[in-house]
């Protein structure tokens, strides 16, 4: 488990986190609390000692840009949960839209009904 | 209670429709309601070719209503007449196609091709806020309806009636032009233009920065613009807007009907 957070102030969920994580890192972007840096780059490392089979990510979404290119770079299997503002929830008003891959075309899925969660490789963001 | 109308042409078993755009083709909302009691169905605004939409975020919530900029993201209506219209008529209740376009030629195609379907109308979507091309650039002026209505006429047997959008000065305008060019019938509003700031960001909330206000913060627009519609043109009005309870609802019924019997013409 990898749980980034901007500060100290932020953090949230720690303890019940930890109870179920074999490994658990916790970071702050300015390093008021836990390690100092972007989460990321602590799974990173992590992938390099060759640790770890599968990724499944929350949280904004440039942070969400990077695992995914991670997971590429790294070829490792990743899912990743979006969010987006929605209006019926139930695809009917197609407001939470996401692009997925589909070459030159342009082509959008949506939150509410397909995903949240995506495989990785599936949409672009 | 008879509630048999025929509005523009379409008999209907009962007044209740929904508005294009917020029930797609009626597939995810059969999981939570019988269609078989809606009158009539309105099916989300379709063009000739597939249409990919526009990019997100397209909606955000405002005060008392809520800015959508979906771009008319639809599958096109090669799609349409092969999958979702042979499902929605396993229904009882009527098929009224929204068909938009980005040019004249564009909209008489589409008409064309819906006039060889099983539907029982068109709604000519001349109102869309979010499109750049086409849409609302025809819709906004007595000229502008009036050529496009009355292109689609002349290859159009089916009833048609011609959506509205407020985004005009005067409301009464676009619907003679409908009228005049041998529309059966408008239907109004589509949605106002609005733009909501994130203040954080500092940008537009929605990707497309404009986008199209509905919800109860318009509803007083809509009651004024169907008021004065229904004093400029004598073909039937279709009234779109929100019936979020059934007190409401017959209220509302029950007064438009009201107005309907003095003028000897009925408002939905």
């Amino acid at each position: 488990m990898y749980l980034g957070f901007r500060s100290k102030e932020f953090v949230i969920l720690e303890e019940e986190y930890k109870n179920i994580s074999d490994k658990f890192v916790l970071t702050t972007d300015d390093g008021s609390y836990g390690e100092k840096g972007f989460a990321i780059n602590f799974l990173r490392q992590d992938i390099e000692k060759g640790n770890i089979d599968a990724i499944y990510a929350c949280g904004p979404l440039p942070m969400l840009k990077a695992v995914q290119e991670l997971a590429k770079e790294t070829k490792i299997p990743c899912q990743i949960s979006l969010e987006e503002r929605m209006g019926c929830g139930i695809g009917v008003c197609l407001g939470c839209a996401v692009q997925v891959n589909a070459g030159e075309d342009t082509v959008y899925t949506h939150v509410c009904k397909a995903g949240p969660v995506f495989d990785s490789n599936i949409v672009k963001i | 209670m008879n509630t048999e109308v025929n509005l523009a042409g379409i008999k209907m078993k009962n007044p209740v429709t929904v508005a294009s755009g917020t029930f797609g083709y009626g597939r995810e909302f059969s999981e939570f309601i019988d269609l078989n009691k809606l009158g009539g169905i309105i099916t989300k605004g379709t063009s000739l070719k597939p249409r990919p939409g526009n990019k997100p975020p397209r909606v955000c919530e405002t005060t008392a209503g809520m800015l959508n900029s979906i771009g008319l993201q639809n599958p096109g209506v090669e799609y349409f007449m092969n999958n979702d219209l042979p499902w929605l008529r396993k229904f009882d209740t009527k098929v009224i196609v929204n068909a938009c376009g980005s040019s004249i030629e564009e909209y008489v195609e589409l008409a064309k091709v819906l006039n060889t379907l099983d539907i029982d109308g068109v709604e000519l979507n001349l109102s869309c806020p979010n499109v750049k091309a086409g849409c609302m650039a025809f819709g906004t002026s007595y000229e502008g309806v009036k050529e496009v209505t009355s292109q689609v006429r002349k290859v159009l047997d089916k009833p048609l009636i011609v959506k509205l959008t407020p985004n005009v000065t005067d409301i009464t305008e676009p619907a003679r032009g409908a009228e005049d060019a041998g529309a059966d019938g408008v239907s109004l509003i589509n949605t106002l233009l609005g733009m909501s700031i994130d203040v954080e960001k500092q940008r537009p909330v929605l990707a497309n920065n404009m986008g199209g206000l509905s919800g109860p913060a318009v509803k007083p627009v809509a009651v004024r613009m169907v008021y004065q519609v229904a004093q400029a043109v004598k073909i039937p009005i279709l009234g779109l807007r929100r019936n979020s309870n059934r007190k409401r609802c017959d209220r509302i019924y029950a007064s438009w009907s009201n107005s309907c019997i003095n003028r000897n013409r009925k408002l939905y």
